[in-house]
């Protein structure tokens, strides 16, 4: 291979849930520059509509869907290859999180949680990896958290969730590689998106900047994440699977 | 939503073992402080902060702020 083609996504078609914004919407971007066509997948038309006129190049296309509804999952699929052809590489970057302490935390919240972190997640990777909706050697990328890693308070459900993203996927790549295809998580620490400033809209200046001390790298940009995440869905990783790439700015080095 | 649905959180947010009623006695720690909020979001659309609550004492004072008009 062309050292210059090495980290190319040309040809390729690839699926991404929670394209809308955040990790998502820049790994989108960042797949149609290296010359991918990009499916993305979000609930908000208006805002996929947005992402997907920052795309570079042609041969996109946008599905609006709910993934807390996961029993829809296989028929999108099938409805995405009749119109896009086969896909080659799919990133689940759709996640939801609450701060929930123990006190509060009830079944029903776990599995709402559950639902879109995990069962969406692994239910495209089935209906993908099937041959007729997937060509061989494709690349199935999981957005993890370092929440999966490590603990914090009020979180245990979303570490629950992001904990069995790590481990179902090395189950995975036990089963996806008889067709060399593969399976990886990446696991951002605190990443600047909406979804962050959500969480820190009910903390002081203080609790913020604590948090900001414990990444010896600043917190994260989503681009910083969508480089590793593509790195994933290319070529140049194809003998990575079944791994858990962590990219927290140094969270966890302590 | 039912005055006794409310105490009957509040008793598990501060693990309370008496009867919990609006004159009870509470002390919002930074845990607790996490559950009201999340308690708060869902049942009242309010997005609580932690200055929302620093003069809480009593369970009434959560009323108050949740607006007495939400209870029945």
């Amino acid at each position: 291979m062309d050292s210059k083609e090495l980290f190319t996504l040309k040809d390729k078609l690839i699926v991404v849930t929670g394209a809308s914004s955040g990790i998502g919407k820049a790994t989108a971007v960042l797949c149609s520059q290296l010359g991918a066509r990009v499916v993305l997948i979000a609930r908000d038309m208006e805002r996929l509509q947005s992402v997907s006129e920052e795309l570079a190049g042609d041969g996109h296309s946008i599905v609006s869907y709910d993934l807390t509804d996961y029993e829809g999952i296989a028929d999108t699929v099938k409805s995405i290859v009749k119109t896009s052809g086969k896909i080659n590489g799919f990133v689940h970057s759709a996640g939801i999180s609450m701060t929930l302490p123990l006190r509060v935390n009830k079944p029903e919240k776990l599995l709402q949680i559950l639902s879109v972190n995990l069962a969406s997640a692994f239910e495209f990777v089935r209906a993908i990896s099937m041959k007729k909706h997937s060509e061989d050697s494709s690349s199935f990328v999981m957005i993890s958290s370092i929440m999966g890693v490590v603990g914090e308070v009020g979180l245990s459900s979303y570490c629950a969730s992001k904990g069995a993203l790590i481990s179902g996927t090395k189950a995975l790549a036990l089963e996806l590689g008889t067709r060399k295809q593969r399976i990886n998580c990446v696991s951002p620490a605190m990443v600047k998106t909406e979804m962050l400033t959500r969480e820190f809209s009910i903390l002081s200046v203080q609790q913020i900047e604590s948090k900001v001390a414990r990444h010896p790298l600043g917190f994260g940009s989503p681009e910083d994440i969508a480089n590793s995440v593509a790195f994933l869905l290319s070529d140049a990783s194809k003998w990575i699977t079944g791994t858990n790439m962590i990219v927290d700015g140094g969270y966890s080095a302590r | 939503m039912k005055k006794s649905e409310l105490f009957e959180e509040i008793a598990d947010i501060f693990e309370l073992e008496e009867e919990v009623n609006e004159e009870t006695t509470i002390s919002v720690d930074s845990l607790a402080l996490l559950s009201l909020i999340a308690f708060f979001d869902e049942n009242f659309g309010m997005q609580l902060t932690g200055s929302d609550t620093k003069n809480v004492s009593k369970v009434t004072d959560l009323i108050k702020i949740a607006g007495p008009e939400k209870f029945s």
